[in-house]
């Protein structure tokens, strides 16, 4: 008898029938996906639902976008909560601490503080690939240490990865997540776009394969499973 | 808080199963560790089973936890790949695996140097993460080793186990093996 894994709610319509119920907890997922596919709405509705569930969230941003232009355009989405704001989630801005820090060491000692400080169940860094153009040599060994710590301390991160159109995932963050999720988008016959999730992997889960399409509108983000 | 300090304050020198859903295992580790040791002063070991013992140790430091009452035996950070950070109040054993859990983990608690002889708790966490490395008749028989060897009047033993439902069997023998349960509800731990 081997021990069950725990999952929690993804808080994206559709996504948990896709992966047994949720994601694993704890465990650390990576949301790949070029400009405009729903990276960043994907990661809130994740904290809100959290929030939703009693749970603590901490979202850090890196150099992408600062807090008050996000919460900004975020705010007419009807999943966020506004109440939630810096109480059942908080956010941190990694940004700026990163302007001026390139030791691995210390970025994942200021981001322990937070979370030793906060006690989260739910985690997202935004984007992480970010960190790979700081940290160049030393990316994989701190993408190591930060995954493996961030398990460690009892919470399902979601690591948001930039790529460009043509890359469908970050490698070097690949290898040591233990979930991807890519978000895509294609040229629809008619004109317009259609936007995709697929889950390329998820540890330990019996999870659906291929592109699903998704909607995002103001109800936030939406997978419909089955659809293609 | 208020409530789960009310039910360990009842329950003293007791066999404590709590029992929780795993998010809230942070919490109910900080919660328990600091009525222990910060409210009641007691003295106590806390085997580390689920993550290195530094990860409980820098969340007490910065929950503003004392930890000089506290000693780690910690089952996992030789198979955690992270640096081992050895300390005076913390003892590292090969792994929470069957063979190592009955054997070497007891026999450091009851044959140190009368290391046991003033410790007011022992807590254990968690239950339910040792099937990982055991399967069930391995981890009843640490269990009920655990209870026998460490029970002394006075003394609480507190061992957690997390998502319950999903582990029926373990459940059922926790339960054989405690005198109360206390199953955490989330809205205790909010501040």
């Amino acid at each position: 008898m081997a021990s069950k894994l725990s999952r929690l709610a993804s808080g994206i319509p559709g996504l948990d029938s896709m992966m047994e119920g949720g994601f694993p907890f704890p465990s650390t997922v990576l949301v790949a996906g070029s400009a405009g596919t729903g990276k960043t709405t994907f990661a809130l509705q994740f904290l809100s639902q959290g929030a939703k569930d009693g749970e603590q969230g901490l979202f850090f941003t890196t150099l992408s976008e600062p807090t008050q232009w996000m919460l900004r355009f975020v705010s007419g989405f009807e999943f966020i909560d506004k109440d939630t704001f810096g109480k059942e989630i908080q956010y941190v801005e990694l940004g700026t601490f990163l302007r001026s820090e390139r030791d691995p060491e210390r970025i994942l000692d200021f981001i322990e503080d937070h979370i030793t400080e906060v006690m989260p169940q739910r985690i997202v860094i935004d984007p992480v690939t970010v960190l790979g153009e700081l940290l160049e040599d030393n990316y994989r060994a701190f993408l190591y240490d930060l995954t493996t710590r961030l398990k460690n301390w009892q919470s399902t991160t979601i690591l948001t990865g930039e790529v460009l159109p043509t890359q469908p995932y970050p490698v070097e963050v690949s290898y040591i997540v233990d979930g991807i999720l890519v978000l895509s988008y294609e040229i629809a016959p008619e004109g317009g776009r259609r936007k995709y999730l697929e889950i390329l992997k998820m540890r330990g889960t019996n999870h659906m394969t291929g592109k699903h399409l998704v909607d995002i509108s103001v109800k936030g983000f939406t997978v419909q499973p089955g659809l293609r | 808080m208020a409530i789960l300090e009310k039910e360990l304050d009842a329950n003293t020198g007791k066999k404590v199963l709590l029992t929780a859903n795993y998010v809230h295992l942070n919490k109910v580790c900080v919660c328990l560790l600091k009525y222990l040791l910060g409210v009641k002063h007691a003295k106590g070991i806390y085997i580390a089973v689920d993550r290195p013992y530094t990860y409980t140790s820098r969340l007490l430091t910065k929950q503003g936890v004392p930890q000089e009452n506290l000693f780690y035996l910690d089952a996992i950070s030789n198979l955690s790949s992270e640096p081992i950070q050895k300390a005076k109040n913390a003892e590292l054993i090969n792994g929470p695996f069957c063979s190592t859990v009955l054997e070497e983990a007891l026999a450091k608690l009851t044959n140190n140097g009368g290391r046991m002889n003033d410790v007011d708790f022992v807590f254990l966490d968690n239950l339910t993460v040792m099937l990982n490395y055991m399967d069930d008749k391995c981890l009843f028989g640490f269990l009920g080793q655990f209870v026998i060897k460490l029970s002394k009047e006075g003394r609480t033993l507190t061992f957690t186990m997390v998502d319950k439902a999903a582990h029926p069997k373990v459940y059922a023998m926790a339960k054989q093996n405690c005198d109360v349960e206390i199953e955490i509800q989330g809205e205790w731990l909010r501040n």
